[in-house]
């Protein structure tokens, strides 16, 4: 996937991605990591079809999204971020309508729907109408969907938004387990930090519609900063040399660490000049990273409710 | 071409599928009309004499008009509920998926006509049997014009309120200013313009035409209309669905 110089700007002037450039190579996972409203939906919405950038080019899976669009969707497949399911009709037949717009016979339609129903675990839910599935059991029907037609590249929007950590964990095997099989390309947006270190071979931080940074974890990790001390105490810390920033942190203080080897030397300086009540050494993490990049702590928040059900019997 | 194909047939398989499902709406579609056809065909039966031959063609057609349009409303409730996204992201023609729709929203429809129709035989409208088919060609064809106008303004309307403002202050004028409840011959000029200026009239005219006889245009001319008319929309709303963007 290569992707160079994408803009959207929307009616009324908001520039939602500017200068989006990045290639992914066949097989890698990648993740897009940044705060709600950063334009990580924006710039899936464009690589699948469903927006037209303002400017800028892309090629996805190996054909242009904007001449050859058709091709693209082809050979794409998408978790949305929202629920893109039908929940008046069963999980089967959801597949089934799926698998039917995809061109796929009969025999690879009732074989392709059994393997992934099996692979996320719903054969036995099946038949039951969508709407008595929870949540979890949603995003499971909406990876199988996405699976279905064995797409080479697959995005991820937020794929384990708003669920408990032991839904996301499986999630997370699903996908790993399918990737290994099918060779596939991921590109995936989340802003869970855990997540997208343990899952993603490199990571773009994108904010406020720029990609700030690219890389793997270790190197995003090791440019920006190395260790952070976590300091409670009733003082008031000054600049310490080697510290390269310092930020409140609830109760406590954390001290960003740029070179790991002053570490001992930051330590000593503490305990010789201030009264510390707690002190705790920990490797640098992305979320760290992050905060130093765009200034901005990217909370885990709380998935955004779903818009409100409007009352039965206004249409099909 | 095969999977254009399998579109359109899944979109009306789904759109069948979820009309036998929501066994309350379909409950509606059914039993409304008939307040319409006891209130105008049996409550005001003494007013004129072939008062009930005019006006139960007329009431079919309108309960076909107001069926059809809300083609529209699945459009954007698709929208709402997140499901245009599989269907917009689909490797598929969207003239496909339009086509699809509208022939699910134009067999709802004539499945509530053909019930009304019955009923209307047993309150006693005198029907011609042997205008049954070519009634029900006209039937499909002003039901393909509302659903086309239904599916143009759902694909450019993205929440139910204004959906229900067009069908405010379009579609009912439409249905009431036309050949379904008004005979050109005994409204005064201006009124007449506005049905002969109204496209339904001529679908509506041409059922009567056919259904009891008493039609006020030519057929072929009603025929004519029609079909043209119904084209356009249709062309109209897979132009407008084809530049949704979500």
């Amino acid at each position: 996937m290569q992707v160079k110089n994408l803009k959207k700007t929307y009616k009324g002037g908001i520039t939602a991605i500017d200068d989006v450039s990045f290639n992914i190579q066949k097989g890698e996972i990648f993740g897009f990591l940044g705060p709600n409203g950063a334009g990580k939906t924006t710039t899936i919405k464009i690589l699948t079809t469903l927006l037209r950038p303002t400017s800028g080019q892309a090629i996805v899976a190996g054909y242009d999204i904007s001449k050859n669009s058709n091709k693209v969707r082809e050979n794409i497949g998408i978790v949305f971020q929202e629920p893109a399911l039908d929940d008046r009709l069963t999980g089967k037949e959801n597949l089934d309508f799926h698998a039917r717009l995809y061109g796929m016979n009969k025999a690879e339609r009732k074989q392709r729907i059994s393997e992934v129903l099996e692979l996320v675990g719903l054969t036995q839910r099946a038949d039951s109408l969508v709407k008595t599935y929870s949540g979890g059991m949603q995003r499971r029907l909406e990876l199988a969907r996405g699976l279905m037609h064995k797409p080479t590249v697959l995005f991820l929007d937020e794929p384990t938004l708003g669920l408990d950590v032991q839904t996301r964990r499986k999630i997370w095997d699903y996908i790993l387990r399918v990737k290994d099989t099918e060779n596939m390309t991921i590109l995936l947006t989340t802003h869970y930090m855990e997540e997208a270190e343990k899952v993603c071979e490199r990571i773009a931080i994108i904010d406020a519609g720029k990609i700030l940074k690219i890389g793997t974890t270790a190197e995003l990790i090791g440019t920006s900063c190395g260790t952070v001390l976590e300091v409670k105490t009733a003082d008031k810390i000054k600049n310490i040399s080697g510290v390269k920033q310092i930020k409140k942190n609830g109760e406590r203080v954390d001290l960003v660490v740029k070179d790991e080897k002053q570490t001992t030397k930051i330590v000593k300086e503490l305990m010789n000049n201030y009264d510390i009540i707690e002190l705790n050494i920990r490797k640098a993490s992305l979320e760290d990273v992050f905060v130093q990049m765009t200034g901005k702590s990217i909370r885990e928040e709380k998935p955004q409710k779903m818009r409100a059900r409007i009352p039965r019997g206004h249409g099909r | 071409m095969n999977r254009n194909i399998q579109s359109v047939y899944v979109m009306w398989w789904r759109i069948m599928i979820r009309m036998i499902r929501a066994k309350g709406r379909l409950l509606g579609t059914m039993v409304q009309p008939l307040f319409f056809m006891v209130a105008f065909g049996l409550g005001l039966r003494g007013v004129g004499g072939s008062q009930l031959n005019f006006i139960l063609p007329g009431i079919i057609a309108m309960s076909a008009i107001m069926s059809s349009v809300m083609a529209g409303i699945g459009v954007i409730w698709d929208r709402e509920f997140g499901f245009l996204k599989e269907v917009l992201v689909a490797p598929v023609s969207r003239v496909s998926v339009i086509i699809g729709r509208a022939a699910g929203a134009i067999t709802t429809t004539i499945v509530q006509s053909i019930w009304l129709g019955f009923i209307a035989i047993i309150m006693g409208a005198e029907i011609q049997l042997a205008g049954v088919i070519p009634a029900l060609i006209f039937l499909i064809l002003t039901s393909t014009l509302a659903v086309g106008i239904g599916l143009s303004f759902g694909s450019i309307i993205d929440d139910f309120e204004n959906f229900q403002i067009v069908q405010n202050i379009i579609i009912m004028p439409m249905t009431f200013l036309s050949t379904a409840f008004i005979s050109v011959e005994f409204a005064p000029s201006w009124l007449a313009l506005i049905v002969k200026l109204n496209p339904f009239s001529y679908g509506i005219d041409g059922m009567r035409h056919f259904l009891t006889g008493a039609g006020s245009f030519n057929p072929a001319l009603d025929l004519l209309v029609i079909s043209v008319c119904a084209a356009l929309s249709i062309i109209a709303s897979a132009w407008f669905f084809e530049r949704i963007e979500i």
